[in-house]
């Protein structure tokens, strides 16, 4: 079994409060976890953790993923080591263009790799490849990072993404919220051609609807900053069934 | 300028690996060239200025007319009102007349030229070799007071384009000279066109004939040598009827510890259906972390659109000097006439910088666009300063106005001051200014990708210029971009 | 100009004698008007106004010896119906109203004991420093001045209004307004300057909003197009509270109104609009400055003219953003319309920023009215006037709308609309 991330007693918080209060997670490689909750239960607080982002206080608990210690590095250091974080509202950048952000991205991620970097024809090739499984057009490509995009172009770029830089661990920060129904379809099938035995993700939601379209292996439930139930994929069933107030009202009751 | 090869690259395609090195360069033309030079005693009187007119070997009038700007500058006071934090200037401790010696009247060919001044724009990336220059640029190379050589005079005269040093033009073509010289920007304009108007050395000269496209970008690199000089060289671009030219004009300066003056005065004049492009990347030495030394730049640069339909259009990036104060500005006389100004500021460490535009609508159906990006770290500060005006006879004129400044640090200053006077009652203008920092989630989302801080603020930073960087031409953009990274240099952290 | 100031009040102070302290306060701000000067078109924030003419009005009509109103004050505007109603005729302050609600305390610098004067001088002379002349020629020929007190934790259950008439006698209007909001406090306060003929004011109001206090100001100006008009206001902002003004400029030849607003204390917040109309040959002169000097402090500025006729509209809207004042949040937007060749419109929005953790943006434009939406409207049977009126009047609705007081709103965008169709 190859661990990809360990996640113990993991405490968090943003100024005054305590946002994620013990949290345990242990994700390995070829699996795909869903973390559900109820808006506030800290799933946006542990992806932005994950990636590095400032602002949060880790006051207890560890983070190891591939044998290494994630809370020491840098964000862009996780990068390139493999981690992707997907966001909820990816950021606007004027004139920044698309194509030379991943350009750059890639890139770097190489040259950590030690590997030598990506020429312009082979880097364009597969950038049109990856493009065309989004349904993404040439213009689209050139345009200024997710500047006056929609928000479902703006989650389709971030999928474009992942697909060009071919993370082991993808965390998908709330990917699905916002978007039509085959703006989902094609996130989602984005997500399953990506699926292997070398690679995780990790899916934020809040609701089931993703799940029906990408199938996790685990569906693990966020309640004041803590796993209080795990699951399979008839968990997420049930969540959308009742509600997430049993769930609670049962680990309140332990 | 830039290295020829750095030239090579497509823009945009700069590789991480070229910004870094970049980064952590210096300033990198702070070099002094020992070059046994004939440099007149510091100090001003009309003596200097008949000197100046006799060493050059220029007609009468432009004696005459030196000496009426003489005259009147001695009636003005220096200008106190930019935003602006500067030690008193003592016009009698300048030399106004430097130049490399030499044997003959003057190079007939670049085998006469010193070897030694070949080898500094060499240095500079501006070979003079016309067989290694830039492919389509041709440069008039100026070195304190003089213009050093003129490359492709040969291929230009076939097209009918005079481009030569001023010296030249005001003894080859007086007639041109006396025609347009001071009628865009008149001696009595300001305390530094008066000044420049007595004491000019040298500087540009073009003249594109009815109907000329100019067939290359035309350059002219001014270099300041010499300490305790000043340089103050005089431009002047003619575009005749149905003409087109783009030029372009680079500075560099060594590395002292006392201010120079630098007080130049740009004319251009576009007749009906004419275009002109002026873009400059200005380098001038900015002084160093403390504030030592570094160039005081007080430019005039003004373009007149003389008759109907001509175009002016001015991109500037700005990153050099301790000081600078310069609207390059455009006065729309014709009907249907445009201005444009494109501009990237950036001061770091304690320069500061006062520059905008002015761009003044008098003919029917004139446009204007003005795009500012200010960038302010360290302690430096700047200001955008501009003027809109809609004359009573500019019917259906308009004018969109950007101005956008970026922060880096608690201790450097960004402001604003746009004026708009508006007497036509068809005329339209808007004007929008924003000034923050770099986001962090915009930091935060490209170090997500893997791109390192400095590699993210630069991608950043170029990202806001693009709309200006765009408008440069080729040749430029990529010397631009990188000209930021490295005056942006230790400004994150 | 100097020695006919030293004249004039030499001459003012023997007729106007008054408590041993005032001669003091007079001749300290005298002082400083004389080194300053009045302010003269030399002057930056003075460039598009000279304000010369109004000077020597002003100066002139202080020469002369005071008459009682000759005319009776207009009827009080309905909207005062529903406020407490204080009344200035010429300048003059009459008799305060009794029946005060609890919390609201109102005094007069011209009675009272020595520690109410003490008081309200310090305040003057603290403002004293701000101004460019017409602060210290206020405070120069000062017989009066109004300190209307809100005790903290109070809100005032009826606005307050102050009814200043002037009935164009050559008489120099000098009010002096001071507002206290104790901590926590909220109160509306309006001044209406309106009157007949040549009639010539310097106002100055001071402001001061204690920690989460709130304070709604309103500033109607419909003085007669003979008039000068020349107004200041100084507003100071304590952590926490928050100033909403409304500007509403349509009478006077000429006007100039300052406003400096200091933000600062931490996290004070000021949302200010105003709407100017100048016709004729009338010059509006808004200078606005807003001042951030504490950490996430929050200002918004909508300013709109109308410039028709011969009419000039001057609009400076500047925002300082201090070393420190981390978290600003600032934006300020000025729109015009100039409707016919022959006016004009000169606009100066500023920034000034010495912090880095800001956002702030400006943004002016100057234009005319839509051609489509004029043709909309008369597609559906108004006529071309009737069209141009409506849609000049829903320009300044944007401005209008904000005003809390509904019997007040509806004075104002009437007013509005009475210029419009009569100019």
């Amino acid at each position: 079994m190859n661990r990809l991330l360990s996640v113990n007693g993991l405490r968090v918080s943003v100024g005054e409060a305590e946002i994620l209060r013990g949290l345990d997670l242990e994700v390995n490689a070829g699996e795909v976890h869903a973390i559900m909750g109820p808006n506030g239960s800290g799933k946006s607080t542990l992806a932005h953790v994950l990636a590095g982002r400032d602002g949060y206080d880790v006051t207890a608990g560890s983070v190891t993923y591939r044998g290494e210690d994630l809370l020491e590095l840098a964000p862009e250091e996780r990068a390139w080591r493999g981690l992707f974080l997907g966001f909820q509202y990816p950021v606007e950048i004027p004139g920044v263009n698309n194509v030379a952000l991943l350009k750059a991205a890639l890139n770097a991620r190489k040259k950590y790799q030690g590997e030598p970097e990506v020429d312009s024809i082979e880097f364009l090739k597969r950038v049109r490849e990856k493009a065309g499984l989004m349904e993404m057009d040439d213009s689209f490509l050139q345009r200024a990072v997710n500047e006056g995009f929609s928000g479902g172009e703006k989650k389709r770029n971030e999928i474009f993404q992942m697909a060009l830089l071919e993370p082991e661990l993808a965390i998908l920060d709330e990917t699905d919220s916002g978007l039509d129904i085959d703006a989902l379809k094609i996130v989602a099938n984005g997500v399953n051609r990506m699926r292997n035995d070398q690679r995780a993700f990790i899916l934020v939601t809040h609701y089931q609807r993703l799940l029906d379209y990408i199938q996790p292996d685990f569906v693990h439930v966020l309640a004041r900053g803590q796993v209080v139930k795990t699951g399979d994929k008839g968990l997420a069933l049930d969540l959308e069934a009742q509600g997430y107030d049993w769930v609670l009202d049962k680990a309140a009751n332990q | 300028m830039s290295q020829p090869d750095q030239l090579q690259h497509p823009q945009g395609e700069q590789s991480n690996k070229d910004m870094r090195a970049l980064v952590e360069r210096e300033y990198k033309h702070g070099f002094f060239t020992e070059i046994e030079s004939d440099t007149v005693p510091p100090g001003l009187n009309e003596d200097v200025i008949r000197m100046i007119s006799e060493k050059k070997g220029e007609p009468d009038f432009l004696l005459q007319w030196r000496l009426k700007a003489y005259r009147y500058w001695q009636t003005l006071k220096t200008p106190d009102w930019a935003k602006l934090n500067l030690t008193p200037i003592d016009y009698q401790s300048i030399s106004y007349y430097s130049a490399p010696k030499r044997r003959t009247d003057g190079p007939k060919s670049l085998d006469e030229v010193d070897p030694k001044l070949l080898e500094t724009y060499e240095k500079l990336g501006i070979p003079l070799h016309e067989r290694a220059a830039l492919a389509g640029v041709a440069v008039d190379a100026v070195f304190d007071s003089v213009s050093v050589t003129t490359t492709f005079k040969d291929k230009l005269a076939d097209a009918g384009v005079i481009f030569s040093s001023f010296s030249e033009a005001a003894r080859e073509h007086p007639e041109l000279v006396e025609q347009y010289l001071g009628t865009v920007v008149p001696y009595r304009d300001n305390f530094f066109a008066a000044l420049n108007s007595a004491v000019f050395t040298d500087g540009s000269f073009v003249y594109i004939p009815k109907g000329v496209r100019c067939p290359m970008e035309l350059s002219t690199y001014f270099r300041i040598n010499e300490a305790k000089t000043g340089q103050f060289e005089r431009t002047l671009i003619v575009a005749d009827e149905g003409s087109h030219v783009s030029y372009l004009e680079g500075c560099t300066a060594p590395m002292r510890d006392e201010n120079q003056l630098h007080a130049a005065v740009v004319e251009l004049v576009a007749l009906r259906d004419a275009q002109i492009k002026y873009s400059t990347v200005q380098n001038w030495y900015p002084g160093d972390e403390e504030g030592r030394g570094g160039i005081y730049n007080f430019v005039t640069k003004r373009g007149d659109c003389r008759e109907d339909n001509a175009k002016i259009s001015w991109t500037q990036v700005e990153a050099g000097s301790a000081i600078t104060w310069k609207y390059p500005s455009c006065v729309l006389r014709g009907a249907n006439t445009v201005g444009e100004f494109y501009s990237v500021a950036v001061t770091n460490n304690l320069q500061q910088a006062d520059t905008g535009t002015k761009m003044i609508h008098i003919g029917p159906n004139s446009r204007s666009t003005i795009v500012s990006k200010g960038i302010s770290a360290g302690r430096a500060q700047q200001s955008y300063r501009g003027l809109v005006k809609m004359m009573p006879s500019a019917a259906q004129a308009r004018n969109y106005t950007q101005c956008d400044s970026l922060l880096m640090g608690n201790q450097c200053g960004a402001h604003t001051f746009p004026y708009m006077e508006i007497k036509n009652a068809s005329a339209i203008v808007e004007h929008e200014a924003t000034t923050s920092k770099i986001g962090d989630d915009q930091l935060f989302y490209c170090r997500q990708r893997g791109l390192s801080e400095e590699d993210a603020v630069n991608m950043i930073v170029n990202g806001f210029c693009k709309e200006v960087f765009r408008e440069l031409p080729m040749e430029f953009a990529v010397e631009a971009q990188n000209l930021l990274n490295v005056s942006l240099e230790g400004a994150v952290g | 100009m100097t020695s006919a100031i030293q004249t004039t009040h030499a001459k003012f102070v023997a007729s106007h004698p008054a408590a041993t302290w005032l001669p003091r306060l007079r001749s300290v701000a005298l002082e400083s008007l004389e080194r300053h000067g009045f302010p003269t078109v030399a002057l930056e924030d003075y460039r598009y106004t000279n304000l010369k003419p109004a000077a020597e009005r002003a100066i002139d009509y202080l020469g002369r010896s005071e008459q009682p109103p000759q005319t009776q004050p207009e009827a009080a505007p309905a909207a005062a119906a529903d406020a407490l109603r204080i009344e200035v005729v010429n300048g003059r302050l009459q008799r305060l109203p009794e029946d005060l609600p609890a919390g609201l305390t109102l005094r007069r610098l011209s009675a009272g004991d020595k520690a109410q004067h003490d008081l309200i001088a310090a305040q003057i002379n603290e403002a004293g420093q701000r101004g460019a002349g017409l602060v210290e020629f206020n405070a120069a020929f000062l017989t009066d001045a109004l300190q209307i007190d809100v005790a903290p934790g109070v809100t005032l259950p009826t606005p307050l209004y102050l009814d200043l008439w002037s009935d164009g006698q050559p008489i120099s209007n000098l009010p002096r307004v001071l507002v206290r909001c104790g901590d926590g406090s909220n109160a509306t306060v309006i001044e209406h300057f309106r009157g007949t003929g040549a009639g010539s004011t310097n106002s100055v109001t001071q402001l001061a909003c204690g920690t989460g206090a709130q304070l709604e100001y309103v500033k109607l100006q419909t003085e007669s197009t003979d008039a000068h008009h020349l107004a200041t206001q100084i507003a100071t902002l304590a952590a926490g509270s928050c100033l909403n003004a409304t500007y509403i400029d349509l009478g006077s030849a000429l006007a100039r109104n300052d406003l400096h607003c200091d933000l600062a204390g931490a996290g004070a917040s000021a949302s200010l609009r105003g709407a100017y109309l100048a016709a004729d040959a009338q010059h509006l002169d808004a200078h606005i400055w807003i001042n951030h000097r504490a950490p996430h402090t929050q200002s918004r500025a909508t300013h709109r003219g109308i410039a028709k006729d011969r009419g000039r509209i001057v609009f400076d809207g500047k925002i300082t953003v201090a070393s420190g004042a981390d978290g600003t949040d600032a934006a300020l937007q000025n729109r015009n319309l100039l409707l016919n060749d022959g006016a004009e419109i000169d606009t100066k929005p500023e920034l000034e920023i010495y912090a880095d953790d800001v956002k702030c943006s400006h943004g002016a434009t100057t234009g005319q009215l839509d051609p489509m939406s004029v043709f909309y409207l008369r597609s559906r049977g108004l006529t071309d006037v009737q069209a141009r009126q409506m849609l000049i009047g829903a320009f300044t609705r944007k401005i209008t709308g904000h005003i809390g007081m509904p019997t007040l709103r509806q004075l104002v965008e009437s007013s509005i609309d009475d210029r419009i169709s009569e100019s």
